[in-house]
Protein backbone atom coordinates (compact mmCIF):
# COMPACT_ATOMS: atom_id res chain seq x y z
CA UNK A 1 0.00 0.00 0.00
CA UNK A 2 2.93 2.35 0.61
CA UNK A 3 4.10 1.66 -2.93
CA UNK A 4 0.57 2.35 -4.19
CA UNK A 5 0.52 5.67 -2.32
CA UNK A 6 3.92 6.66 -3.71
CA UNK A 7 2.91 5.84 -7.29
CA UNK A 8 -0.23 8.04 -7.09
CA UNK A 9 0.90 10.55 -4.48
CA UNK A 10 -0.91 13.59 -5.92
CA UNK A 11 -4.15 11.66 -6.45
CA UNK A 12 -4.17 10.45 -2.85
CA UNK A 13 -3.34 13.90 -1.49
CA UNK A 14 -6.26 15.35 -3.49
CA UNK A 15 -8.54 12.56 -2.27
CA UNK A 16 -7.59 12.98 1.39
CA UNK A 17 -7.83 16.78 1.23
CA UNK A 18 -11.28 16.85 -0.38
CA UNK A 19 -12.62 14.15 1.94
CA UNK A 20 -11.22 16.04 4.93
CA UNK A 21 -12.99 19.23 3.78
CA UNK A 22 -16.22 17.25 3.31
CA UNK A 23 -15.91 15.89 6.86
CA UNK A 24 -15.41 19.40 8.25
CA UNK A 25 -18.39 20.73 6.28
CA UNK A 26 -20.59 17.81 7.35
CA UNK A 27 -19.84 18.47 11.01
CA UNK A 28 -20.03 22.25 10.57
CA UNK A 29 -23.54 22.13 9.09
CA UNK A 30 -25.02 20.36 12.13
CA UNK A 31 -27.91 20.63 13.03
CA UNK A 32 -29.00 21.50 9.47
CA UNK A 33 -29.56 18.00 8.17
CA UNK A 34 -30.48 19.09 4.63
CA UNK A 35 -27.05 20.62 4.18
CA UNK A 36 -25.43 17.54 5.72
CA UNK A 37 -27.22 15.37 3.14
CA UNK A 38 -25.97 17.60 0.33
CA UNK A 39 -22.39 17.20 1.63
CA UNK A 40 -22.88 13.41 1.82
CA UNK A 41 -24.05 13.29 -1.80
CA UNK A 42 -21.21 15.54 -2.99
CA UNK A 43 -18.69 13.42 -1.07
CA UNK A 44 -19.97 10.24 -2.73
CA UNK A 45 -20.02 11.81 -6.18
CA UNK A 46 -16.52 13.14 -5.73
CA UNK A 47 -15.20 9.72 -4.70
CA UNK A 48 -16.86 8.03 -7.67
CA UNK A 49 -15.39 10.46 -10.19
CA UNK A 50 -12.01 10.49 -8.44
CA UNK A 51 -11.83 6.71 -8.87
CA UNK A 52 -12.83 6.84 -12.53
CA UNK A 53 -10.37 9.64 -13.37
CA UNK A 54 -7.44 8.01 -11.55
CA UNK A 55 -8.07 4.64 -13.22
CA UNK A 56 -8.62 6.24 -16.61
CA UNK A 57 -5.35 8.14 -16.34
CA UNK A 58 -3.49 4.95 -15.50
CA UNK A 59 -5.40 3.11 -18.25
CA UNK A 60 -6.56 0.49 -15.75
CA UNK A 61 -10.26 0.79 -16.22
CA UNK A 62 -13.11 -1.50 -17.11
CA UNK A 63 -16.80 -1.75 -16.30
CA UNK A 64 -16.12 -3.77 -13.15
CA UNK A 65 -13.87 -1.04 -11.74
CA UNK A 66 -16.54 1.58 -12.53
CA UNK A 67 -19.20 -0.51 -10.79
CA UNK A 68 -16.91 -1.06 -7.81
CA UNK A 69 -16.47 2.71 -7.31
CA UNK A 70 -20.18 3.20 -7.87
CA UNK A 71 -21.00 0.58 -5.21
CA UNK A 72 -18.51 1.96 -2.66
CA UNK A 73 -19.74 5.53 -3.24
CA UNK A 74 -23.35 4.44 -2.96
CA UNK A 75 -22.73 2.52 0.26
CA UNK A 76 -20.85 5.37 1.96
CA UNK A 77 -23.38 7.97 0.81
CA UNK A 78 -26.30 5.81 1.96
CA UNK A 79 -24.77 5.34 5.41
CA UNK A 80 -24.32 9.09 5.90
CA UNK A 81 -27.74 10.01 4.54
CA UNK A 82 -29.53 7.40 6.68
CA UNK A 83 -27.85 8.83 9.76
CA UNK A 84 -29.34 12.24 9.05
CA UNK A 85 -32.97 11.00 8.95
CA UNK B 1 -28.54 -25.41 11.00
CA UNK B 2 -24.98 -26.46 11.78
CA UNK B 3 -23.69 -25.70 15.27
CA UNK B 4 -20.33 -23.99 15.62
CA UNK B 5 -19.13 -26.68 18.05
CA UNK B 6 -20.05 -29.40 15.56
CA UNK B 7 -18.33 -27.49 12.81
CA UNK B 8 -15.12 -27.11 14.79
CA UNK B 9 -15.13 -30.78 15.78
CA UNK B 10 -15.80 -32.15 12.32
CA UNK B 11 -12.35 -33.73 11.71
CA UNK B 12 -13.02 -36.01 14.70
CA UNK B 13 -16.47 -37.10 13.57
CA UNK B 14 -15.79 -38.03 9.99
CA UNK B 15 -18.60 -40.55 10.08
CA UNK B 16 -21.07 -37.71 10.30
CA UNK B 17 -21.19 -36.92 6.56
CA UNK B 18 -23.97 -34.42 6.89
CA UNK B 19 -22.05 -32.21 9.31
CA UNK B 20 -18.81 -32.80 7.50
CA UNK B 21 -20.19 -31.64 4.16
CA UNK B 22 -21.89 -28.67 5.73
CA UNK B 23 -18.70 -27.70 7.52
CA UNK B 24 -16.67 -27.87 4.34
CA UNK B 25 -19.28 -25.87 2.46
CA UNK B 26 -19.29 -23.21 5.16
CA UNK B 27 -15.51 -23.02 5.13
CA UNK B 28 -15.48 -22.69 1.34
CA UNK B 29 -18.12 -19.96 1.45
CA UNK B 30 -16.21 -17.99 4.08
CA UNK B 31 -12.99 -18.45 2.14
CA UNK B 32 -14.71 -17.37 -1.09
CA UNK B 33 -16.10 -14.25 0.61
CA UNK B 34 -12.92 -13.08 2.28
CA UNK B 35 -9.85 -14.79 0.81
CA UNK B 36 -8.63 -13.80 -2.68
CA UNK B 37 -8.52 -16.97 -4.78
CA UNK B 38 -9.36 -18.35 -8.19
CA UNK B 39 -13.08 -18.79 -7.39
CA UNK B 40 -13.47 -15.03 -6.74
CA UNK B 41 -11.09 -13.89 -9.47
CA UNK B 42 -8.37 -13.24 -6.85
CA UNK B 43 -10.37 -10.51 -5.14
CA UNK B 44 -12.33 -11.06 -1.88
CA UNK B 45 -15.89 -11.63 -3.06
CA UNK B 46 -17.26 -9.19 -0.50
CA UNK B 47 -15.38 -6.40 -2.33
CA UNK B 48 -17.04 -7.12 -5.68
CA UNK B 49 -19.64 -4.59 -6.89
CA UNK B 50 -22.68 -6.84 -6.36
CA UNK B 51 -21.96 -7.72 -2.70
CA UNK B 52 -21.18 -4.06 -2.04
CA UNK B 53 -24.52 -3.06 -3.56
CA UNK B 54 -26.12 -5.78 -1.44
CA UNK B 55 -24.55 -4.20 1.65
CA UNK B 56 -26.21 -0.91 0.73
CA UNK B 57 -29.53 -2.75 0.63
CA UNK B 58 -28.74 -4.33 4.00
CA UNK B 59 -28.04 -0.85 5.43
CA UNK B 60 -31.39 0.38 4.08
CA UNK B 61 -33.14 -2.73 5.40
CA UNK B 62 -31.60 -2.29 8.84
CA UNK B 63 -32.76 1.32 8.90
CA UNK B 64 -36.31 0.13 8.21
CA UNK B 65 -35.95 -2.58 10.84
CA UNK B 66 -34.96 0.02 13.45
CA UNK B 67 -38.19 1.83 12.59
CA UNK B 68 -40.16 -1.37 13.17
CA UNK B 69 -38.32 -2.09 16.44
CA UNK B 70 -39.30 1.33 17.71
CA UNK B 71 -42.79 -0.08 18.21
CA UNK B 72 -41.65 -3.10 20.21
CA UNK B 73 -42.62 -2.71 23.84
CA UNK B 74 -41.02 -4.30 26.86
CA UNK B 75 -42.84 -4.54 30.21
CA UNK B 76 -40.86 -1.49 31.39
CA UNK B 77 -41.07 0.51 28.17
CA UNK B 78 -39.85 0.66 24.59
CA UNK B 79 -36.77 -1.12 23.26
CA UNK B 80 -35.71 1.96 21.31
CA UNK B 81 -35.94 5.62 22.20
CA UNK B 82 -34.06 8.72 23.25
CA UNK B 83 -33.38 9.01 26.98
CA UNK B 84 -32.52 12.47 28.16
CA UNK B 85 -31.39 14.33 31.25
CA UNK B 86 -32.40 17.79 30.05
CA UNK B 87 -33.71 20.06 32.77
CA UNK B 88 -35.56 23.35 32.64
CA UNK B 89 -33.05 25.08 34.92
CA UNK B 90 -30.17 24.04 32.65
CA UNK B 91 -31.96 25.42 29.58
CA UNK B 92 -32.66 28.75 31.28
CA UNK B 93 -29.05 28.92 32.45
CA UNK B 94 -27.73 28.06 28.96
CA UNK B 95 -30.03 30.51 27.20
CA UNK B 96 -29.25 33.37 29.55
CA UNK B 97 -25.53 32.61 29.34
CA UNK B 98 -25.69 33.12 25.57
CA UNK B 99 -27.71 36.33 25.93
CA UNK B 100 -25.55 37.86 28.65
CA UNK B 101 -22.39 37.09 26.66
CA UNK B 102 -23.79 39.40 23.95
CA UNK B 103 -24.79 42.14 26.40
CA UNK B 104 -28.51 41.26 26.42
CA UNK B 105 -30.69 41.10 29.49
CA UNK B 106 -31.25 37.69 31.08
CA UNK B 107 -34.77 36.29 30.62
CA UNK B 108 -37.09 35.74 33.56
CA UNK B 109 -38.81 32.39 34.01
CA UNK B 110 -42.53 32.81 33.46
CA UNK B 111 -44.96 30.13 34.68
CA UNK B 112 -47.71 31.14 32.22
CA UNK B 113 -45.36 30.73 29.26
CA UNK B 114 -44.22 27.40 30.70
CA UNK B 115 -47.85 26.33 30.90
CA UNK B 116 -48.24 27.30 27.24
CA UNK B 117 -45.06 25.37 26.34
CA UNK B 118 -46.33 22.29 28.19
CA UNK B 119 -49.64 22.57 26.34
CA UNK B 120 -47.78 22.71 23.03
CA UNK B 121 -45.61 19.70 23.87
CA UNK B 122 -48.64 17.64 24.97
CA UNK B 123 -50.45 18.67 21.81
CA UNK B 124 -47.55 17.44 19.63
CA UNK B 125 -47.59 14.06 21.38
CA UNK B 126 -51.36 13.76 21.27
CA UNK B 127 -51.69 14.73 17.60
CA UNK B 128 -48.33 13.19 16.66
CA UNK B 129 -46.69 16.04 14.82
CA UNK B 130 -43.40 17.88 14.93
CA UNK B 131 -43.96 21.43 13.76
CA UNK B 132 -44.69 24.93 14.91
CA UNK B 133 -48.20 24.68 13.52
CA UNK B 134 -50.39 21.67 14.35
CA UNK B 135 -52.14 19.62 11.63
CA UNK B 136 -55.35 21.31 12.77
CA UNK B 137 -53.81 24.75 12.20
CA UNK B 138 -53.11 25.55 15.85
CA UNK B 139 -50.19 28.00 16.10
CA UNK B 140 -47.78 28.61 18.99
CA UNK B 141 -49.55 31.90 19.71
CA UNK B 142 -52.79 30.05 20.38
CA UNK B 143 -51.13 28.24 23.30
CA UNK B 144 -49.72 31.51 24.63
CA UNK B 145 -53.09 33.23 24.38
CA UNK B 146 -54.82 30.29 26.09
CA UNK B 147 -52.85 30.99 29.29
CA UNK B 148 -53.81 34.69 29.15
CA UNK B 149 -50.29 35.92 28.50
CA UNK B 150 -50.98 39.12 26.63
CA UNK B 151 -47.81 39.52 24.59
CA UNK B 152 -46.51 42.16 22.29
CA UNK B 153 -43.75 39.93 20.98
CA UNK B 154 -43.42 36.16 21.23
CA UNK B 155 -41.35 33.34 19.78
CA UNK B 156 -40.96 29.58 19.93
CA UNK B 157 -38.05 27.17 19.63
CA UNK B 158 -38.45 23.40 19.47
CA UNK B 159 -36.01 20.52 19.94
CA UNK B 160 -36.20 16.74 20.21
CA UNK B 161 -34.01 13.64 20.49
CA UNK B 162 -31.25 15.38 22.47
CA UNK B 163 -29.74 13.52 25.41
CA UNK B 164 -28.48 16.57 27.26
CA UNK B 165 -28.90 20.34 27.42
CA UNK B 166 -25.55 21.61 26.14
CA UNK B 167 -25.70 20.05 22.62
CA UNK B 168 -29.30 21.21 22.31
CA UNK B 169 -28.39 24.84 23.09
CA UNK B 170 -25.42 24.52 20.68
CA UNK B 171 -27.77 23.22 17.96
CA UNK B 172 -30.11 26.16 18.49
CA UNK B 173 -27.19 28.59 18.37
CA UNK B 174 -25.95 26.97 15.13
CA UNK B 175 -29.33 27.46 13.49
CA UNK B 176 -29.81 31.11 12.39
CA UNK B 177 -33.58 31.18 13.01
CA UNK B 178 -33.37 29.59 16.47
CA UNK B 179 -30.41 31.77 17.38
CA UNK B 180 -32.38 34.86 16.33
CA UNK B 181 -35.03 33.91 18.89
CA UNK B 182 -32.54 33.29 21.69
CA UNK B 183 -30.70 36.53 20.98
CA UNK B 184 -33.78 38.70 20.39
CA UNK B 185 -33.33 41.80 22.59
CA UNK B 186 -37.09 42.39 22.74
CA UNK B 187 -37.84 39.32 24.84
CA UNK B 188 -38.15 39.56 28.60
CA UNK B 189 -39.76 36.27 29.65
CA UNK B 190 -39.09 32.62 28.95
CA UNK B 191 -41.28 29.57 29.43
CA UNK B 192 -40.13 25.98 29.02
CA UNK B 193 -41.48 22.47 28.82
CA UNK B 194 -39.43 19.28 28.78
CA UNK B 195 -41.92 16.51 28.15
CA UNK B 196 -41.32 12.80 27.59
CA UNK B 197 -43.60 10.85 25.28
CA UNK B 198 -43.89 8.79 22.14
CA UNK B 199 -43.55 10.49 18.77
CA UNK B 200 -44.02 8.26 15.73
CA UNK B 201 -43.50 5.21 17.90
CA UNK B 202 -40.17 6.38 19.32
CA UNK B 203 -39.95 7.46 22.93
CA UNK B 204 -38.30 10.82 23.10
CA UNK B 205 -38.13 14.13 24.93
CA UNK B 206 -39.64 17.21 23.35
CA UNK B 207 -38.39 20.60 24.44
CA UNK B 208 -40.55 23.65 23.84
CA UNK B 209 -39.02 27.03 24.54
CA UNK B 210 -41.36 30.01 24.39
CA UNK B 211 -40.21 33.61 24.58
CA UNK B 212 -42.35 36.63 25.18
CA UNK B 213 -42.75 40.15 26.42
CA UNK B 214 -45.96 41.36 28.02
CA UNK B 215 -47.87 44.08 26.23
CA UNK B 216 -47.75 46.06 29.46
CA UNK B 217 -43.95 45.93 29.54
CA UNK B 218 -42.68 49.47 28.96
CA UNK B 219 -38.97 48.75 29.16
CA UNK B 220 -38.69 46.82 25.91
CA UNK B 221 -39.21 48.28 22.44
CA UNK B 222 -42.63 49.83 21.71
CA UNK B 223 -43.00 48.43 18.18
CA UNK B 224 -46.25 46.57 17.39
CA UNK B 225 -46.96 42.92 18.16
CA UNK B 226 -44.65 40.46 16.38
CA UNK B 227 -44.74 36.68 16.35
CA UNK B 228 -41.50 34.83 15.67
CA UNK B 229 -40.88 31.12 15.46
CA UNK B 230 -37.47 29.50 15.39
CA UNK B 231 -38.45 27.55 12.36
CA UNK B 232 -36.92 26.17 9.21
CA UNK B 233 -38.68 24.87 6.14
CA UNK B 234 -37.64 21.37 7.18
CA UNK B 235 -39.46 21.75 10.47
CA UNK B 236 -42.74 22.37 8.67
CA UNK B 237 -42.81 18.76 7.50
CA UNK B 238 -45.47 16.95 9.42
CA UNK B 239 -44.63 13.41 10.32
CA UNK B 240 -46.79 10.37 9.91
CA UNK B 241 -49.29 9.75 12.69
CA UNK B 242 -48.45 6.38 14.19
CA UNK B 243 -49.29 6.51 17.88
CA UNK B 244 -51.08 8.72 20.33
CA UNK B 245 -49.87 7.75 23.77
CA UNK B 246 -48.22 10.20 26.12
CA UNK B 247 -45.64 8.86 28.54
CA UNK B 248 -45.36 10.50 31.96
CA UNK B 249 -42.27 12.61 32.51
CA UNK B 250 -39.25 10.80 33.92
CA UNK B 251 -40.33 7.50 32.39
CA UNK B 252 -37.92 7.35 29.49
CA UNK B 253 -34.59 6.68 31.13
CA UNK B 254 -36.08 3.67 32.94
CA UNK B 255 -37.58 1.82 29.98
CA UNK B 256 -35.33 2.53 27.00
CA UNK B 257 -32.59 0.09 26.14
CA UNK B 258 -31.06 1.79 23.12
CA UNK B 259 -31.46 4.93 21.06
CA UNK B 260 -32.24 4.32 17.37
CA UNK B 261 -29.28 6.52 16.44
CA UNK B 262 -26.82 4.52 18.54
CA UNK B 263 -28.13 1.27 17.10
CA UNK B 264 -27.71 2.58 13.55
CA UNK B 265 -24.23 3.86 14.37
CA UNK B 266 -23.18 0.48 15.78
CA UNK B 267 -24.49 -1.37 12.73
CA UNK B 268 -22.96 1.01 10.19
CA UNK B 269 -19.62 0.96 12.01
CA UNK B 270 -19.59 -2.84 11.97
CA UNK B 271 -20.12 -2.80 8.17
CA UNK B 272 -17.38 -0.20 7.71
CA UNK B 273 -14.85 -1.96 9.95
CA UNK B 274 -15.57 -5.30 8.27
CA UNK B 275 -14.89 -3.73 4.89
CA UNK B 276 -11.71 -2.01 6.10
CA UNK B 277 -10.45 -5.32 7.53
CA UNK B 278 -11.23 -7.20 4.30
CA UNK B 279 -9.64 -4.46 2.18
CA UNK B 280 -6.47 -4.63 4.28
CA UNK B 281 -6.38 -8.44 4.09
CA UNK B 282 -7.13 -8.48 0.36
CA UNK B 283 -4.43 -5.87 -0.28
CA UNK B 284 -1.94 -7.79 1.84
CA UNK B 285 -2.59 -11.11 0.08
CA UNK B 286 -2.53 -9.55 -3.40
CA UNK B 287 0.68 -7.68 -2.56
CA UNK B 288 2.30 -10.80 -1.15
CA UNK B 289 1.41 -12.81 -4.26
CA UNK B 290 2.27 -9.88 -6.52
CA UNK B 291 -1.05 -10.52 -8.31
CA UNK B 292 -1.94 -8.30 -11.24
CA UNK B 293 -5.62 -7.38 -10.93
CA UNK B 294 -7.83 -4.83 -12.60
CA UNK B 295 -9.79 -3.71 -9.56
CA UNK B 296 -10.50 -0.58 -7.53
CA UNK B 297 -7.80 0.83 -5.25
CA UNK B 298 -7.96 -0.71 -1.78
CA UNK B 299 -6.05 2.18 -0.23
CA UNK B 300 -8.55 4.71 -1.61
CA UNK B 301 -11.50 2.66 -0.33
CA UNK B 302 -9.84 2.40 3.10
CA UNK B 303 -9.25 6.17 3.25
CA UNK B 304 -12.89 6.83 2.33
CA UNK B 305 -14.23 4.35 4.88
CA UNK B 306 -12.02 5.80 7.64
CA UNK B 307 -13.51 9.26 6.97
CA UNK B 308 -17.03 7.79 6.89
CA UNK B 309 -16.37 5.92 10.17
CA UNK B 310 -15.20 9.19 11.75
CA UNK B 311 -18.41 10.91 10.69
CA UNK B 312 -20.56 8.05 11.96
CA UNK B 313 -18.82 8.14 15.35
CA UNK B 314 -19.02 11.91 15.74
CA UNK B 315 -22.44 12.44 14.17
CA UNK B 316 -24.58 14.33 16.67
CA UNK B 317 -28.25 13.53 17.04
CA UNK B 318 -31.08 15.83 17.94
CA UNK B 319 -33.51 17.78 15.79
CA UNK B 320 -34.34 21.47 16.07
Amino acid sequence: MIAEFKSHKIAYIVLSTVLFICVLLFLHFWPDRSKQRIVAVLMSLFYFFWGIIVHKNSKHINSKVIFEYLAVSLLSGTILILLTF
Amino acid sequence: MIKLGTFLRFPLVLDDDFHHNDGVKLLKTISHLFHPQKSNNHRSKILHPKPLMFMTLIALGFYQLVGVFSFVNLPKGNVLGYASNITISQIIEGTNKERVSQGLVALTYNTSLSEAATGKARDMFTDQYWAHTSPGGKEPWDFIKSVNYNYKVAGENLARDFDSTTPMITAWMNSPTHKANIMNPRYRDIGLAVVDGKLNGVETTLVVQIFGTLATDTESSTTPSVEVAGITLENFKQQEVLATSVVPQGYLSQGILLSPLHLLKAFFLSIIFLLIAVLLYDGFVAGHRKSVRLVGKNLAHIILFIFIAYLVVFFKGGVV
